[in-house]
């Protein structure tokens, strides 16, 4: 449960900065589509702002800046009579109504309107009756002309429109005649906008402090309340609808719906700067761009804003959205593969773990070979059985620096490589060489580690046996021979005796059996006890051998009863029986001759019967037998004598 | 028989028809089609609201045309001025008066007004080069009142002048101003607007009545009928005085006895369709 855990946080947190990754690429990408499509709508509100300045300060210095022009309002400055400036106010609308009728409205201006130098609207030319209401405090761009003299222009609010504004001061010989503007109305920038960007939907969106709230009372139903915010409005479209087509598109109604419904969009246009809203519905990609216009005092005034369809949002949408699913199934898989791999790892680390517990405290030395033999791990009771230091065996060729070979055996030939090499497993027993040049046996397994059918090293598992050894040897010898006089037993001697029957089969010379018994042993033991009586046997049997040939064998048969089996005694059965009857006496005299035991001198006699056999049809036990007869009878008789039968 | 079930089937079809569609407004045809809508819509706004019923205008800029428009369904309500009414009502009895609006000065009716420009003087133009701007040939204050007003004044024969219709009433005021026209007819309360422009009035007709709103009686039920008159008789001052210019003056019923002086003048006069220059 804890791996799960761990494997769904370690891939949920991957999969966290995966998808904020993506998202930032993606809201990236949008950006640059939005900045561009954010671009075209800003050029074209400043491109139709500014495509008339020239044209207008063309016409303020050559049609208006004009003797007649400035005449008239010369006159309208030196006079307080309302007929008079009535007649006069006539006389520059006749004046001037073919200039503005054939030349503004020709470039779509429909507002030209003079000034007093007090700031009063004397002659409006798109609104003639309309006049003497004064201008100077809801219009900062009439008071800076008129006060500082100085050509205003920009986005302003209006008496009867909002729109942008170009205001002259008209000054004649230093004397201040009032001011004169030319101005693009909300609706010439609307109708020049929805020319320059004829493939989008847009609508000026106009702040109701310098529309609603400041216009004349019988312009107040040009504007309608905005579907976006209640401090916008826009041109009613009951009006514009009549004489232009509906500004308020159906595209351009249904953003502004999403835009009203899912997004903080009053907010937004509160805070007075460009932004774009991307739109995604019914996989449907729109872009709604709002740039913000600012009137003479720097305040928001407006926002131009477009709608359009803008397919590669669907795409980037499309894209992100395929990056996250192929991401999220990528990091499912790797959370699967990861949840193995710990999995795996802790499975691994624990067979280590045991591996490297077993290896590091078994007793057996324990060393890895690579395919060429040379040493890639060794265990600790290898080196202390090597009496090497781990350095001075990592890398070495284990053939040449621990394995003994005995007979200059070549890497071809070591059965340990071999089974490498023949890919399987070597059982048996090796000479290894210590560090000191010490020699010791070991029993080994040798088990090749296969992949694949190809052979990638080797495990050698060796523990050292030569205590084994030696404790064999000894159990062996306790097996054949007397522990007191280190005489063959009577096992060894039935062995023997065995061996040579059968031999006679093939060699035509006689052998010959003969049966000691020391006289009066037993007396002995009595008397002195049984440490007399065992170094008496120890001394005879010492004796007897030094007697004998080296062919021959002598054996404690049991208790004080030695038996030697002598062979090579010729061809000759008369011969035979003399040469046994003379090994009979050399043993005899050797057994006579006085003995030492501890603090008393011992001479000790023996009765020896003795018999000769050939490639006959006796077994062993009418060899023993004859010899044992003889012997009792040589016992019966007088003792310390030799009987051949 | 068979005939007489066709004709009240299509009747009846055409009444299911008109009552599925929204009402249908017209105002006064002029050419300035912003400034009539900027002054008559806060009277069809109110209406809406008043009636709980979308109202759609209408907008055509011609007398001739308007009638036509009426006389086929198209329009339910409407803006005329006396004369245009009564040539409407001549062809099309189904055309009622219901409500008259007042001028300034609170009367039920207006005067026409012959109008100069101040800063000129007539007298020493030659007789065939005087210009006279008119409204339309349909307009009450247009040819005929005109006609009238320059005998009285001038004993001159409009006739043997040079004569043009220019549309509406601030048109033939500013095409004076503008020294296109020497005279022009217009309704005295117009001229009085173009004042401080300069524009004079040099004589006015007796009181004729007052602009109406005609409803069509084909398309309307007279149910709907008393309700828009009744709305509009009681609508307070507060509301009205801030309507379009022709309109803020107050209003009262239709007095139809009015329009028969002039329609005796209509029946013996006959309006040219077009103007003499």
């Amino acid at each position: 449960m804890r791996k799960v855990l761990l494997t769904i946080l370690s891939v949920s947190i991957t999969y966290a900065v995966f998808f904020s990754y993506v998202h930032s690429k993606m809201k990236e990408e949008r950006d640059v589509l939005l900045l561009n499509e954010h671009k075209i709508i800003e050029t074209s509100y400043k491109a139709v702002t500014q495509m008339y300045s020239i044209s207008i300060e063309n016409y303020f210095r050559y049609a208006i800046m004009q003797p007649p022009i400035l005449k008239i309002l010369n006159d309208v400055v030196d006079t307080n009579d309302t007929h008079e400036k009535a007649l006069l106010r006539g006389s520059l609308y006749r004046l001037l109504y073919p200039f503005y009728n054939d030349e503004l409205k020709r470039l779509g201006i429909r507002q030209f309107h003079f000034h007093t130098p007090q700031g009063e609207s004397f002659l409006r030319f798109h609104a003639p009756a309309e006049n003497g209401d004064n201008l100077m405090e809801v219009r900062p761009s009439i008071k800076k002309a008129n006060i500082e003299k100085k050509f205003v222009t920009g986005f302003e609010g209006g008496r009867i429109y909002p729109g942008f504004r170009y205001v002259f001061p008209i000054i004649q010989e230093g004397k201040h005649l009032g001011s004169v503007e030319v101005s693009l109305a909300y609706e010439n920038i609307e109708f020049e906008l929805s020319k320059l960007l004829s493939w989008k939907d847009h609508l000026l969106l106009l702040k109701k402090s310098v529309t609603t709230d400041m216009v004349f009372e019988g312009h107040k139903h040009h504007f309608m309340p905005s579907p976006l915010s209640n401090d916008f409005v826009i041109e009613n479209q009951k009006i514009s609808n009549i004489t232009a087509p509906s500004i308020e598109s159906e595209l351009t109604k249904k953003i502004n719906a999403i835009l009203k419904d899912h997004y903080n969009i009053d907010a937004k246009l509160k805070e007075g700067k460009n932004f774009s809203i991307p739109v995604l519905q019914d996989d449907d990609g729109y872009v709604a761009n709002f740039y913000a216009v600012y009137d003479l005092t720097g305040t928001l005034a407006a926002y131009a804003v477009t709608y359009s369809h803008l397919d590669d949002l669907v795409k980037i949408q499309h894209k992100y959205i395929a990056s996250l699913l192929f991401g999220f199934l990528t990091f499912v898989l790797l959370g699967i593969v990861l949840y193995l791999l710990i999995e795996q790892s802790h499975k691994t680390l624990k067979e280590k773990i045991f591996f490297e517990t077993i290896v590091a405290k078994t007793i057996n030395g324990v060393i890895l070979l690579n395919t060429k033999g040379q040493i890639t791990f060794i265990n600790n009771a290898a080196t202390t059985l090597l009496g090497y230091s781990l350095k001075e065996v990592i890398g070495k060729d284990s053939h040449e620096l621990i394995h003994v070979h005995p007979h200059d055996t070549t890497k071809e030939e070591c059965p340990i490589l071999n089974s490498m090499r023949y890919q399987r497993t070597y059982l048996g027993e090796e000479v290894f060489r210590k560090k000191g040049g010490e020699h010791f046996t070991v029993h080994l397994n040798a088990t090749p580690f296969v992949q694949d059918n190809n052979n990638i090293g080797s495990v050698i598992i060796f523990r050292d046996i030569s205590t084994e050894k030696e404790a064999q040897k000894t159990i062996e010898h306790l097996a054949y021979y007397d522990s007191l006089t280190e005489l063959p037993n009577r096992k060894l001697l039935l062995d023997r005796l065995s061996h040579t029957i059968a031999s006679t089969k093939r060699d035509p010379e006689y052998c010959g059996l003969l049966f000691i018994d020391l006289d009066n042993f037993k007396f002995l033991n009595d008397t002195k006890g049984h440490e007399y009586g065992d170094m008496l046997l120890k001394m005879v049997a010492k004796r007897l051998s030094s007697t004998l040939r080296l062919c021959d064998t002598v054996s404690r048969f049991g208790g004080d009863e030695f038996v030697v089996l002598v062979t090579k005694l010729g061809e000759d059965p008369y011969e035979a029986k003399t040469k046994l009857r003379e090994i009979g006496y050399k043993l005899l005299h050797a057994i006579n001759e006085p003995f030492r035991l501890i603090n008393v001198d011992y001479t000790c006699t023996a009765s020896i019967g003795g018999t000769l056999f050939h490639d006959t049809n006796k077994t062993i036990n009418d060899i023993l037998k004859d010899a044992d007869i003889a012997m009792y009878e040589v016992k019966k008789q007088h003792k310390n004598e030799i009987k051949i039968v | 028989m068979m005939r007489h079930f066709l004709r009240l089937f299509l009747i009846f079809s055409l009444g299911l028809c008109l009552e599925a569609r929204s009402l249908v407004f017209a105002p006064i045809p002029f050419f300035n089609a912003n400034k009539v809508l900027e002054d008559f819509f806060p009277m069809v706004n109110y209406l809406e609201h008043a009636l709980d019923e979308n109202i759609t205008i209408h907008y055509e800029k011609k007398y001739d045309d308007l009638i036509a428009a009426f006389k086929a369904n198209q329009v339910d309500i409407a803006y005329f001025g006396p004369l245009p009414f009564l040539t409407l009502q001549k062809s099309f009895p189904y055309a009622l008066p219901i409500i008259t609006f007042h001028e300034s000065d609170g009367k039920n009716g207006y005067r026409c007004a012959l109008v100069k420009f101040g800063g000129d003087t007539l007298v020493n133009i030659p007789q065939r080069e005087l210009k006279v701007a008119l409204t339309q040939p349909l307009s009450t204050c247009g040819y005929t009142n005109t006609k009238n007003l320059i005998e009285s004044s001038f004993h001159l024969n409009l006739d043997t002048l040079l004569y043009r219709y220019v549309g509406t009433h601030d048109e033939v005021a500013l095409s004076v101003v503008r020294g296109e026209f020497h005279m022009g007819g217009i309704k005295e309360s117009i001229a009085h607007e173009y004042a401080s422009l300069g524009l004079e009035i040099i004589d006015t007709t007796p009181l004729i009545p007052g602009f109406s709103l005609v409803v069509n009686t084909q398309t309307i039920s007279a149910e709907k009928i008393a309700k828009i008159k009744s709305i509009l008789l009681s609508t307070p001052k507060e509301v009205y005085e801030k309507w379009g210019k022709d309109i803020n003056y107050g209003m009262s019923e239709t007095n139809t006895d009015m329009f028969q002086n002039l329609k005796r003048d209509m029946e013996t006069m006959n309006v040219p369709l077009s103007g003499s220059f």
